[in-house]
């Protein structure tokens, strides 16, 4: 299997369908892309994306409720959904002798939902339940609060979860409505990956969507508002483990500098050979997790790195220690080990993705729906081997702005003498101790 | 319906010290995967003791005789590879992830952890404190309390599927513990090792031959099979944890069930194999709209402050 051999077909109708041919098992993954998300929602609606997402599964002309599942997991496969900020996703895995199955189930549930009142009612309470799900952990609930400090007002700033007074009432005539908007073949992108032939996947494509009607209206997108800035924010939390965000806007999924800074969280992030993981966590013994992660989304982002630390650690020492490692960067650059090092592992972390179809198709609808073109999954290595030192530096210089920089501190609510004696007694036993490779310490 | 598929071919030998090899050539990409299952879990943890086997699984990468902890990570990750450890309840895998072309010298770093784990203080220190602060912040996840109260009401505390790991129970581990629970267990007589990646039969063969050779440990503890649970018709127990920081109430309810024994399924799969449990509804709840509990059985409820999620 080549990358190169991805195939793609336009519709008349916009329906774009991209297949790539995968042997070795009999199996077909087939994923539906709508290029509609929470950004998309208005105030009032905040979540109807996703509540969407559940009465897909809940009644078609052809597909009574729960059938969808019920079908592919009776010849042995899987369906799943998604929603996101920029877009919602349906997944499917079955032997490929079932693709027309799944094809046609798509097609039925793509204009033909019936929207049943008790269901929907149903699915509501179902919802509500997912959201509080979420709400219970404490650090996700600050986390979407340090959101707002990102994007203001934006849709960005509400988990695809949305709004809890907004789900709790939103009308099943108004689902309706964004369902008819953004659901269509115009606003959607098929993949599929698997034991069959590209011909076979177009023509089942043509055959199922090929006859429905473009109908999206384009969307006014929202403008991110928000002022440029630093923030502090501190929140006390029922969790035992003082947690420190250090976060910073980041470039949209797509931007030039989106590869620069993967790279750098894996320099600064990524494993126990990672910057914070040396420093902050074994050399220092200042956290006892550290790690990082870009939330990079369609028309912007957030660059972020966090530490979970002992109570007996002021939050201002670790944030002093993960400002220093950025700093270092911004400075100094990377190494040239820890180039290869990154280099080496996204190649290894691509080789493992290729062995599952599920995975290509999921990378490839992202690209395509979420980055603008699905090439830039299959470039991105090129871009990787070919990127200089020196672009990074300028890269985190322009990213990691100390005048923007985002910091959030959960301080438990209770304290815990427990961790604190522990925490201590590590500090004091087992940091800055030189290690030999023979007779311990 | 049905399959042409015809699963790939395998090579399953013994290595002279008693370890058994399954190989499976897999040309689709160039990845190479080393999975070693050992006889022990969660329920080898003595009482009092919980957390014991994932603590000397942890502490295995942390350094050995001839390797530093930093060396080890280095190593790995320059290469792209990745360790990983899934520690069950009567079985564990242990395994590295990696190139084909690092294959050759990946192998001996990982053989070389399982052979001379060199459990230094610090490194046991700071693996300890990283559970304990795991720990705390699981108990912010009321469906894993109510679980975890679920199975110590099922199978009571004299039963290892009712003892979780805690605090306590991880600050009364020693190093003198793990060092005698790795002697015990960390052998290849009763361990299995799966590998597959792009490579040829005979080529993978001499590799893994090579490598797992020189590991021969004469004893080596069996998995603690735990008994079935017991089970009461007609009698019902209703645990209450009071957790007042939450909005919302988790329900895990069930019942003992049947547990795996077919052999063969061991061999492969790792499943448990004491009588387990079956979680027949499992659900949430807002706080508010839960109603009254009215047992019709025996009652045993639970009010914590803070929780105690593990008790």
């Amino acid at each position: 299997m080549l990358l190169a051999d991805i195939a793609e077909k336009i519709y008349p109708n916009g329906l774009k369908a991209i297949a790539l041919k995968k042997t070795g098992t009999p199996v077909v993954s087939v994923q539906v892309w709508y290029k509609t998300g929470s950004f998309f929602e208005e105030r009032g609606a905040r979540g109807i994306s996703h509540f969407l997402e559940h009465m897909m599964f809940r009644g078609s002309r052809q597909v009574p409720p729960e059938e969808h599942a019920r079908r592919i997991n009776d010849v042995g496969g899987h369906s799943n959904a998604f929603t996101a900020e920029d877009v919602t996703a349906f997944t499917n895995s079955v032997p490929c002798d079932f693709l027309d199955m799944v094809l046609s189930m798509e097609a039925d549930r793509m204009d033909g939902l019936t929207f049943d009142p008790k269901l929907f009612e149903i699915e509501r309470k179902v919802i509500i339940e997912e959201y509080h799900t979420y709400m219970n952990n404490p650090v996700a609930k600050a986390f979407l609060e340090f959101r707002t400090g990102f994007y203001g007002d934006h849709p960005y700033a509400i988990s695809p979860l949305g709004r809890i007074e907004d789900v709790a009432s939103v009308s099943s005539g108004r689902c309706r409505e964004y369902y008819q908007r953004f659901y269509t073949p115009d606003n959607a992108v098929i993949v599929v990956v698997g034991d069959v032939d590209e011909a076979a996947v177009f023509d089942a494509a043509g055959r199922h969507f090929g006859e429905k009607t473009a109908r999206t209206r384009k969307a006014e997108y929202p403008a991110i508002n928000r002022r440029k800035g630093a923030d502090r924010m501190k929140r006390k939390v029922e969790f035992d483990v003082p947690v420190l965000v250090v976060g910073y806007p980041a470039p949209p999924s797509s931007h030039e500098d989106a590869v620069a800074l993967e790279i750098l969280q894996l320099v600064v992030a990524g494993g126990e050979t990672s910057r914070l993981h040396r420093e902050v966590v074994r050399r220092r013994s200042l956290a006892v997790m550290a790690g990082g992660m870009n939330h990079l989304l369609k028309n912007a982002g957030m660059s972020m790195f966090f530490a979970a630390f002992t109570p007996d650690v002021g939050a201002g020492r670790v944030e002093q220690a993960i400002n220093n490692e950025l700093q270092r960067i911004k400075n100094d650059g990377i190494t040239k080990e820890e180039m290869e090092k990154v280099k080496n592992t996204t190649l290894t972390n691509r080789i493992f993705e290729l062995y599952s179809a599920d995975n290509i198709c999921q990378r490839i609808g992202y690209s395509e729906t979420v980055e603008g073109d699905y090439r830039l999954w299959v470039d991105r290595l090129e871009a990787l081997r070919n990127l200089d030192r020196g672009r990074l530096v300028e890269a985190a210089r322009r990213w990691w702005d100390d005048a923007d920089k985002h910091v959030l501190f959960l301080e438990p609510r209770r304290s815990n003498s427990m961790l604190f004696i522990a925490g201590l007694a590590r500090r004091i036993f087992g940091a800055g101790r030189k290690k030999t490779a023979k007779g311990g310490t | 319906m049905k399959f042409n598929y015809v699963f790939p071919p395998m090579d399953e030998f013994e290595i002279a010290g008693g370890l058994k090899v399954i190989c499976m050539p897999d040309h689709e990409q160039s990845g190479c995967v080393v999975a070693l299952q050992l006889p022990m879990g969660r329920f080898s943890d003595p009482p009092g003791r919980e957390g014991l086997c994932e603590i000397t699984c942890g502490l295995l990468s942390k350094g050995s005789e001839g390797v530093t902890a930093d060396e080890f990570a280095e190593k790995l990750e320059n290469a792209g590879a990745t360790l990983f450890s899934d520690v069950g309840e009567e079985y564990c895998v242990l395994g590295i992830r990696m190139l084909a072309s690092s294959a050759r010298s990946l192998m001996p770093l990982f053989v070389e952890m399982l052979y001379r784990p060199q459990f230094a203080k610090e490194e046991f220190a700071r693996l300890k404190q990283e559970m304990i602060t795991g720990l705390e912040a699981e108990r912010t996840d009321t469906s894993l309390v109510a679980l975890r109260h679920f199975y110590s009401a099922l199978a009571g505390k004299e039963h290892p599927a009712g003892r979780f790991s805690s605090v306590q129970s991880l600050k009364a581990v020693s190093i003198a513990d793990v060092k005698g629970f790795f002697s015990d267990y960390f052998s290849p007589v009763n361990a299995l090792c799966v590998v597959a990646g792009d490579f040829d039969r005979e080529p993978l063969r001499q590799l893994v031959t090579a490598q797992f050779s020189q590991w021969v440990h004469t004893k080596g503890k069996t998995a603690v099979i735990a008994p079935p649970l017991q089970r009461h018709p007609g009698q019902a127990t209703v645990r209450i944890v009071n957790k007042p920081d939450v909005t919302q109430t988790s329900l895990a309810i069930g019942h003992a069930s049947p547990g795996e024994k077919c052999p063969e399924k061991t061999r492969c799969f790792s499943p448990t194999i004491f009588s387990g449990a079956e979680i027949s509804r499992r659900g949430s709840w807002p706080a508010s709209a839960l109603p009254a509990a009215k047992p019709t059985a025996s009652v045993r409820s639970c009010s914590l402050r803070p929780i105690s999620a593990h008790s």
